[in-house]
């Protein structure tokens, strides 16, 4: 089950980034805030356009 | 009265009656889309294709008619930005119809339905994925599937679409501050909502893939339902106004008796609709329920929602038996025939809403308004009868 505000999770993005030296809170929670977007863009094209 | 002052007095207004009270008097609230464009002389192509046009005959029409609220820009879809994702279900007013035709939904056949019968699976597993990578390029002339060729196409649609939405959306909240500053009219509705079994029907399988479906592989439709139910509660709530003063819209479609049966109506649309409606309205927000065309055979069901947590506008159903069956519990608006505004007089336009003001909103919880969104149809001075006579008449 996918997850309202996210299309690719950071777990699954971390493949691509398998380094993480400082705080991956910080890395997690800017990826999935950005998520937000692609996520509202296809649901808004799907309900209101 | 400045804007301001205004503004302060129809929001209270319109509050008052949104929560089945009784304010000082009946508030106007028509949901005003290709009217406006008629009304500021302009053509509908002009109005849909550049929404800086609709957005200034909207505050033409807010600051020359007296309406406690209006909806900012009522012509919902921009066809600039359905052009730019190269999105294939609408007719666009000046590209594929005349201009001075309304916006139009293509419903493709059941056989070129945009999901096939047998993606459910991949529905229910990941909507959002399902979307991205399956439906969006599917409905695009652009968009490419995920495995696919990329394109200077593909990339430019996605690049435009995703800003000029943002673009969009960002200019939407500044129509709503004009409409308060410049105008002093309350933005009617924030957010919206739709059932996930319309959903299904509108954009998904079609109407006729649906209730194929509704036979041949019910548990996956129920199940589909389900799967959208949060994205669907988070578009709902993150629109929604954080004042928590106006509702947010609910846009009812094929979901009811004769569209679909009693059972699965029972079983399946309302299961996945009445919990997104419970919690949003457990954070504070009332729905407004749009119900287009005539739910009549419903309203003993809607009866089932907490006191004051919608609001239920009423279309081509008995507003009366309406008001009678829900009128203890929500707020109704509408009512008013879009055929009378259209073709009717203004004699006959006032005699209507003098029976709803007497019949429907004697207690308050009343909002007038007509049962559908008005369009260019409307003539100006039936609308303007509805409004002078709501305001005189409409007194508590």
């Amino acid at each position: 089950m996918s997850r309202p505000g996210v299309c690719m999770t950071w777990e699954e993005a971390k493949a691509y980034f398998p380094i993480v030296q400082g705080d991956e809170g910080i890395i997690r929670d800017v990826w999935e805030r950005i998520e937000y977007w692609p996520w509202l863009f296809v649901w808004h094209v799907l309900l209101s356009f | 009265m400045t804007p301001e002052e205004k503004y302060s007095v129809r929001l209270r207004r319109y509050v008052t009656a949104l929560r089945n009270g009784k304010p000082d008097m009946v508030p106007i609230r028509p949901f005003v889309a290709e009217f406006v464009a008629k009304y500021a002389g302009v053509s509908i192509q002009a109005a849909t294709h550049d929404y800086r046009v609709a957005f200034e005959a909207c505050l033409r029409c807010a600051e020359d008619f007296d309406w406690d609220a209006v909806v900012p820009n009522m012509i919902y879809v921009w066809t600039g930005l359905v052009q730019a994702i190269g999105l294939k279900y609408y007719g666009i007013p000046g590209l594929d119809l005349p201009e001075n035709v309304a916006f139009q939904y293509k419903e493709p056949p059941e056989e070129n339905a945009f999901m096939k019968p047998d993606e459910y699976d991949l529905l229910i597993a990941n909507p959002t994925d399902y979307l991205l990578n399956v439906w969006l390029p599917r409905v695009s002339h652009f968009v490419q599937p995920s495995g696919g060729s990329v394109t200077r196409e593909h990339n430019l649609a996605l690049l435009k679409g995703g800003m000029a939405m943002m673009e969009y959306f960002n200019a939407l909240g500044g129509l709503v501050q004009e409409l308060k500053t410049r105008c002093g009219t309350v933005a009617a509705i924030s957010g919206m909502l739709k059932a996930p079994l319309d959903i299904i029907a509108d954009k998904l399988r079609g109407y006729y893939g649906l209730v194929s479906d509704l036979y041949a592989r019910r548990e996956k439709v129920l199940a589909a339902c389900e799967a959208l139910m949060p994205h669907l509660f988070q578009i709902a709530l993150d629109g929604a106004d954080p004042e928590k003063n106006v509702p947010i819209a609910f846009w009812m479609h094929r979901g009811c008796v004769p569209f679909i049966t009693p059972e699965h109506f029972r079983n399946i649309y309302w299961p996945t609709l009445k919990p997104i409606v419970e919690e949003l309205w457990k954070r504070g927000h009332q729905v407004l329920f749009y119900a287009e065309g005539n739910w009549d055979y419903h309203l003993e069901t809607f009866r089932e929602l907490p006191p004051g947590s919608i609001v239920y506008h009423v279309d081509k159903g008995d507003i009366f038996k309406v008001h009678r069956v829900l009128g203890d519990r929500f707020a109704i608006s509408g009512g008013l025939p879009n055929d009378l505004l259209a073709l009717g007089t203004p004699e006959e336009v006032r005699a209507y809403c003098k029976r709803l003001i007497d019949e429907v909103a004697r207690d308050g919880g009343y909002i007038m308004d007509a049962g559908a969104i008005i369009q260019d149809d409307a003539k100006v001075e039936n609308v303007r009868a509805m409004t002078e006579f709501t305001r005189e008449y409409g007194q508590y």
